[in-house]
């Protein structure tokens, strides 16, 4: 059973109008800043929201804050949604043993929630939500709760899982990172409307917002682009590589394929030279990204080692150049 | 220091003369009690009787309002609707109503010339006069203890509980019954004994409404009442009981319940 529904609910000056659909099988991402209405979609799609009346129908919901309930053992846990659809005590329970092990969870069935670390209750929380066979699987941020070395061991479950699932899945998070390794498509909320619905691999190439463009780690430029030129909405023009772009275009190039100078570059291939002044600088990693304000406003990721060699500090003057060939643009969607 | 304020010493005095009000009958009892002839005062049969009755009138009265005590609860904390402060008011009100009042209410409402008198006797059913009666007295004043522990619990009680149980495709009978109620389970405990211990200690609504027949109606205080004009030294062992009763209801809710 497929999914293809519109969810639309209304809260105070908040509207959620979204459409979802999905085949068996695919997992669906929704990625949004906090406040875009992630959560109150899943919500309407498991039927919790009063205003929406979505699918009767039983769904396997995850929660970020795993919801166990407390009183129950794990092996309760899970057999609960069975023994509601009145599947008698002992043969839910040994359903409930099957997926407490693909889980890898066996030796805590007994175990009341409280005495289940984080990332053992979220695969609890999950083989829960599975063992019913739902069509419907809604994961609601579920490696949030989780510490950073949990995180990755209960994604790698959540990978198998997902994958072996046949049913429709949406899975809401605010991690990029979760959308790009487990999602088959990723849907992208901001403000109660979708403004981007990608593969993972084509939403990192092109961002549509500059929200979705900083989760990828890029620089976007919005324009009108004619003859090979894009004409940026904010001042100033870029070369582009692509002559048969023309109308409402974007831009994005790596911070790390800008090069950043203290001169102008007389001796340079690059096709797109501007003068810029540094804002700020900050550590990521072993690289420091520095802000430059053009136009346009870029991100420039240079080595610790240049920042010494150049002495760049804010309020400096410099000059970026940026080579057709390492700018991807294409039609604003 | 931090969080140290000067010791207010005005307040000791005051303080002690309270506690000493609320201790000096207990002690009263325990000094004038008559000690030697305790057992042949309790083995009469007629404090057997008046305490078996009590007893069995008492749980009597809290099943009772556990039966429907806890759905009231439930209606008053879970359900949205119009009139609903209205009606905790009115389900509070026996709290504060003075006993005698609330007899006088059962026997206009369910006695032989009351509302539903006719109707009850039609049917074969005389309740005033009747242990039934006293059940009735005593769940009447005892049940608003176990109403609002138990709504007080269920308005604080985590809903995320009951949400992920219906995802999970549970009835909202399911999930009251294995989800809720498992849940307000202390709460209830704390409550039943409450109400137990309120309806042990009944005394006015009961002889207003049921009266006052040994073996009958003649529960514990009624049988301490009236044992003061005939032998003192009866309803002094009499009261030793309930005392002794009410430390045990008061031991339990503290090991159990109470507990910080």
């Amino acid at each position: 059973m497929s999914l293809a529904t519109h969810v639309q609910v209304e809260r105070g000056s908040f509207t959620l109008d979204v459409p979802i659909d999905a085949d068996d099988g695919e997992v669906l991402a929704v990625l949004g800043p906090n406040g875009a209405g992630k959560t109150t979609l899943l919500r309407a799609l498991a039927g919790l929201e009063r205003q929406h009346f979505g699918p009767d129908r039983a769904v396997g919901f995850v929660f970020q804050d795993y919801r166990l309930f407390p009183h129950l053992s794990a092996r309760e846990n899970v057999a609960f949604p069975l023994r509601s659809k009145g599947i008698r005590r002992v043969e839910a329970g040994q359903v409930a043993d099957t997926w407490l092990a693909r889980l890898g969870v066996t030796d805590q069935a007994a175990f009341k929630p409280a005495e289940l670390s984080g990332g053992q209750a979220q695969r609890v929380a999950l083989a829960r939500a599975l063992c019913a066979q739902p069509a419907l699987l809604l994961l609601d941020e579920p490696l949030a709760a989780l510490d950073a070395a949990t995180r990755v061991e209960v994604r790698a479950v959540l990978h198998q899982q997902l994958r072996d699932f046949t049913g429709v899945a949406v899975l809401v998070t605010h991690d990029p990172l979760d959308a790009l390794s487990l999602a088959d498509r990723v849907v992208v909320l901001e403000g109660g409307r979708v403004v981007q619905q990608a593969r993972p691999a084509d939403l990192v190439r092109r961002p549509a917002t500059a929200y979705v463009a900083a989760l990828a780690g890029l620089n976007l430029m919005r324009g009108t682009a004619t003859g090979g030129v894009l004409q940026l909405d904010g001042g100033g023009t870029l070369v582009l590589g692509d002559r048969s772009l023309s109308g409402r275009a974007l831009a994005v190039v790596r911070p790390s394929a800008v090069l950043v100078e203290r001169d102008e570059p007389h001796a340079t291939s690059a096709r797109n030279v501007y003068p810029g002044r540094v804002t700020g600088l900050e550590q990521l990693g072993d690289r420091v990204r520095v802000a430059v304000t053009g136009p346009p406003d870029l991100f420039v990721d240079v080595t610790p080692a240049a920042v010494a060699d150049l002495r760049l500090a804010p309020g400096d003057q410099v000059w970026l150049s940026v080579k057709a060939t390492d700018l991807e643009a294409y039609p604003e969607p | 220091m931090t969080g140290r304020s000067r010791t207010p010493w005005g307040l000791l005095a005051p303080a002690v003369l309270g506690l000493l009000f609320l201790v000096t009958p207990l002690v009263g009892l325990l000094v004038r009690a008559p000690w030697r002839r305790l057992g042949s005062l309790l083995s009469d049969p007629t404090v057997g009787q008046a305490l078996r009755l009590s007893l069995l009138s008492a749980t009597l009265a809290t099943l009772l309002s556990l039966a429907v005590g806890v759905p009231l609860a439930w209606v008053l904390a879970r359900l949205d609707f119009p009139g609903r402060r209205l009606l905790r008011a009115l389900v509070t009100l026996p709290l504060v109503l003075p006993p005698v009042v609330g007899g006088v209410g059962l026997l206009y409402a369910f006695g032989r010339r009351g509302v539903l008198g006719p109707a009850l006797a039609d049917l074969g059913i005389s309740l005033s006069f009747t242990t039934a009666g006293v059940v009735l007295a005593e769940a009447f004043v005892a049940m608003p203890f176990l109403v609002v522990t138990v709504e007080g619990a269920l308005a604080a009680g985590d809903r995320r509980y009951e949400e992920a149980a219906t995802t999970l495709g549970a009835s909202g009978w399911t999930t009251f019954r294995r989800v809720t109620l498992p849940l307000v389970a202390p709460s209830i405990a704390a409550g039943s004994v409450l109400c137990f211990a309120r309806a042990l200690g009944e005394f006015g609504a009961t002889i207003t409404f049921a009266g006052n027949l040994p073996g009958t109606t003649q529960t514990m205080p009624l049988a301490v009442y009236l044992a003061l004009e005939s032998d003192p030294d009866a309803a002094i062992a009499l009261a030793l009981v309930l005392l002794a009763l009410s430390v045990v209801v008061l031991v339990s809710l503290r090991e159990r319940w109470l507990r910080p």
